[in-house]
């Protein structure tokens, strides 16, 4: 708009131009002020899921060495020790992997997803209005269809065997299939990814140890009494973890549940300008 | 309707105490390990196994009950009113626990009753162990011995029986009766189900409402197919299923069918009319679950509406809770548990029923809506769902969300080709889902004599 366009014929100002020129100029200032703000979430976001990815793995085997020759001789022990009991360890840390593997996908698709849901909310904005959240939840019984789905006037009724067969009806919906634009359900991967860490979240250091032959049912007997000693230890590391891992399933939840909230809100706003075109 | 009193030592209590006199008489001692609560159970049963006519169908599910709710458990209560209707001798036996929706809990009163005319046993349930669900074997099992291949079955497998609600004085009931009757399983990944076919052996039939889903290839599962001698299928499509991934022969797997009640009319206007429903109207019922895709139905329903902005309602029926997102209140009416007739009034109601399951053995809730002239849109995934809309014209299917949009589009532009498919559906379920029918095909499947019975 120029200076120009804001006076009436007259040479008066024209102040609903003006006003609405002030307008644009704000929305500018904060489209540009939320842009900065939000490049600087992403790259928070980008950088602590970057941590994540480094970090997910835990390790049991760290190097062990010394510098002295005591502490060659301790790092040569705990070497012997920890070899020694790789059998009931490295099963425990092998969960809790797999658990933080699941766990780790899961939060990337959420941070997918909330990018892609901006889109969505930034698509709206530039379509001309603000979306009001749960501004939509009154039983919408309005009989004006939308632009498609507005049923015909067809009370004739046809004859059931006269009526087109399923393999003509279904070439019509791959018909019109064709040109329906895509759609992407985040959503569906994002439950695939919880249930894998729901599945993995419970380490347990109690699994079965058995053997078929005799030499392999000794090892077993041996290390199922090492494993009831070293209980004291071990078991007390496990429940804080699954405490954990159960506190983070719960957490995921949760935000999966907070994002289809908000998708529907952003659907709700769509449908409503949907029906005022 | 319940049909005897439940907790209560009433009626019966006379025919418990004579029922103890005689077991004691007989054996001269109580069975070991049972507590006070599992005599009684194990007197009642010992005094009907001598009255019991010989080769009486016994139905074998975890929970079966006026207030059960479930498909498997709706086909175990019209199977065997149906079969009992014809004359041929039946009982049901089960846990004293509601349904897969409550804990694993006594609900019913433990011991005999008769629902819909039919002998109903009620045994203790032996509840779930708990996480990680150590592997557990019953100990009529361990009488027998286990089978050889149990030791090669994954320990998951093992731990997912263990998982589940089970009763070992009703297994123990199958091992002392396993000569008297011929038992029908159902449904297939519970350990009354697994473990019972293995104690009824040449006696044991498995009605499995099967699914195409992971567990149905677990091995210890297809070893149950394997070692049963007659499968019972409720459609051309689950039959299939079962040939193709436990490699039988032919015919061990025979298509019995499913029925429904074909008696019931809904009244679709007055059910529009008490909701205040205006535009159209989309039906769900069952589950509410990812297993079932209901959140699939949410999500693809959601983008529909914001596409087209179509004001439209899906109705939804069910007893177990739903997940919805405040927003999509606005489309969605979630009438709870309700009575039969409003289920039905709900179908009447209804432009398009949607059944977006893929783990279907037959889909009760899609007859009873064609039943009340709903057409129906379908998961083309799902073989018996979009096998039953390809034999009886009654609606069509979706691949994708694109295809749903389409037929959705399809449907409720177009009144006339709604009612028309809506009858042909029902046409096709009058005609196909007769419970008589189904029960003369599943007494001649049982009780069959061949070269394995």
């Amino acid at each position: 708009m120029t200076d120009n366009q804001s006076h009436s014929s007259g040479g008066a100002p024209d102040v609903a131009a003006v006003l609405e020129q002030l307008r644009a100029g704000v929305r500018a200032q904060h489209a540009a002020r939320r842009q900065i703000g939000d490049d600087a979430l992403r790259r928070a976001l980008q950088r602590s899921l970057d941590d994540l990815e480094i970090t997910r793995v835990v390790s049991a085997h760290w190097p062990l060495t010394g510098r002295t020759l005591p502490q060659k001789a301790m790092a040569l022990v705990n070497r012997v020790v920890r070899r020694y009991l790789r059998w009931y360890i490295n099963p425990i840390v092998e969960q809790q992997n797999a658990f933080n593997d699941a766990a780790a996908r899961t939060l990337r698709l959420l941070a997918e997803a909330y990018q892609e849901l901006a889109r969505h909310v930034a698509e709206q904005q530039e379509a001309g209005a603000n979306i009001q959240p749960h501004a939509h939840h009154e039983r919408d019984n309005d009989d004006t269809g939308g632009s498609a789905a507005v049923e015909a006037p067809s009370d004739v009724d046809i004859d059931p065997a006269s009526a087109p067969t399923y393999a003509d009806l279904m070439a019509q919906v791959r018909d019109r299939a064709a040109v329906e634009p895509p759609a992407r359900f985040i959503e569906l991967e994002l439950h695939d990814a919880l249930t894998n860490a729901q599945s993995r979240q419970i380490v347990t250091a109690h699994w079965p140890l058995t053997g078929r032959t005799i030499v392999e049912k000794a090892i077993a007997l041996h290390n199922r009494i090492v494993r009831q000693y070293l209980r004291w230890l071990i078991n007390p590391i496990v429940e804080q973890q699954n405490a954990a891992n159960d506190a983070l399933t719960t957490a995921l939840r949760t935000l999966i549940r907070v994002d289809a909230a908000f998708r529907a809100d952003v659907a709700a706003f769509r449908a409503s300008r949907q029906r005022r075109r | 309707m319940r049909t005897s009193a439940r907790r209560g030592e009433g009626a019966d209590a006379p025919f418990v105490r004579s029922a103890r006199r005689f077991s004691i008489e007989r054996h001269g001692r109580l069975p070991p390990g049972n507590s006070r609560s599992d005599l009684e159970v194990w007197c009642t049963f010992k005094t009907a196994h001598v009255t019991v006519m010989p080769d009486a169908i016994t139905i074998v599910i975890p929970w079966f009950g006026p207030d059960t709710a479930g498909g498997a458990e709706t086909q175990a209560r019209q199977l065997a009113a149906a079969i009992h209707a014809l004359g041929v001798p039946v009982e049901v036996w089960t846990t004293d626990g509601r349904d897969s929706f409550s804990p694993p809990v006594p609900y019913y009163r433990t011991g005999a009753e008769v629902v819909d005319g039919v002998l109903v046993r009620r045994f203790p349930l032996t509840p779930p162990r708990p996480a990680p669900h150590d592997p557990y074997i019953p100990a009529a099992v361990q009488r027998i011995g286990l089978p050889a291949d149990w030791i090669d079955f994954p320990d998951h497998e093992q731990r997912l029986l263990a998982s589940l609600a089970s009763s070992d004085t009703l297994l123990d009931a199958i091992a002392a009766e396993r000569n008297r009757r011929r038992f029908i399983f159902m449904p297939y990944p519970f350990p009354t189900t697994f473990w019972g076919t293995l104690l009824a052996g040449e006696r044991g039939h498995l009605l499995p409402c099967l699914h195409d889903e992971p567990y149905a290839r677990y091995s210890t599962y297809r070893w149950m197919f394997r070692h049963t001698r007659r499968v019972l299928a409720n459609s051309p499509a689950e039959r299939a299923l079962a040939l193709r991934l436990y490699d039988l022969p032919p015919d061990r797997v025979v298509m019995a069918g499913e029925g429904i009640d074909l008696t019931p009319r809904g009244d679709g206007a007055a059910f529009r009319a008490q909701h205040g429903l205006h535009g159209p109207v989309l039906r769900y019922a069952g589950r509410r679950d990812a297993a079932k895709n209901f959140p699939l139905l949410l999500m693809y329903l959601r983008e529909y509406w914001a596409r087209r902005g179509t004001p439209l309602t899906l109705v939804l029926t069910g007893r177990d809770p739903a997940d919805i997102p405040p927003p999509l209140k606005a489309i969605v009416l979630d009438l709870g548990d309700v009575s039969v007739q409003e289920r039905h009034d709900a179908y009447a109601a209804a432009d398009v029923f949607i059944q977006p399951s893929t783990y279907e053995s037959f889909s009760i809730v899609l007859m009873e809506s064609w039943l009340q002239g709903a057409p129906a849109l379908v998961n083309a995934r799902c073989d018996v769902t979009r096998e039953a809309v390809e034999a009886s014209g009654g609606g069509l299917s979706f691949d994708g969300f694109a295809e749903f949009a389409a037929a959705l589009d399809l449907l409720l532009e177009n009144r006339a080709l709604r009612r028309a498919l809506g009858a042909r559906g029902r046409a096709w379920v009058l005609e196909h889902c007769r419970w008589e029918d189904v029960a003369r095909r599943t007494v001649a499947a049982v009780m069959k004599e061949d070269g394995t019975g």
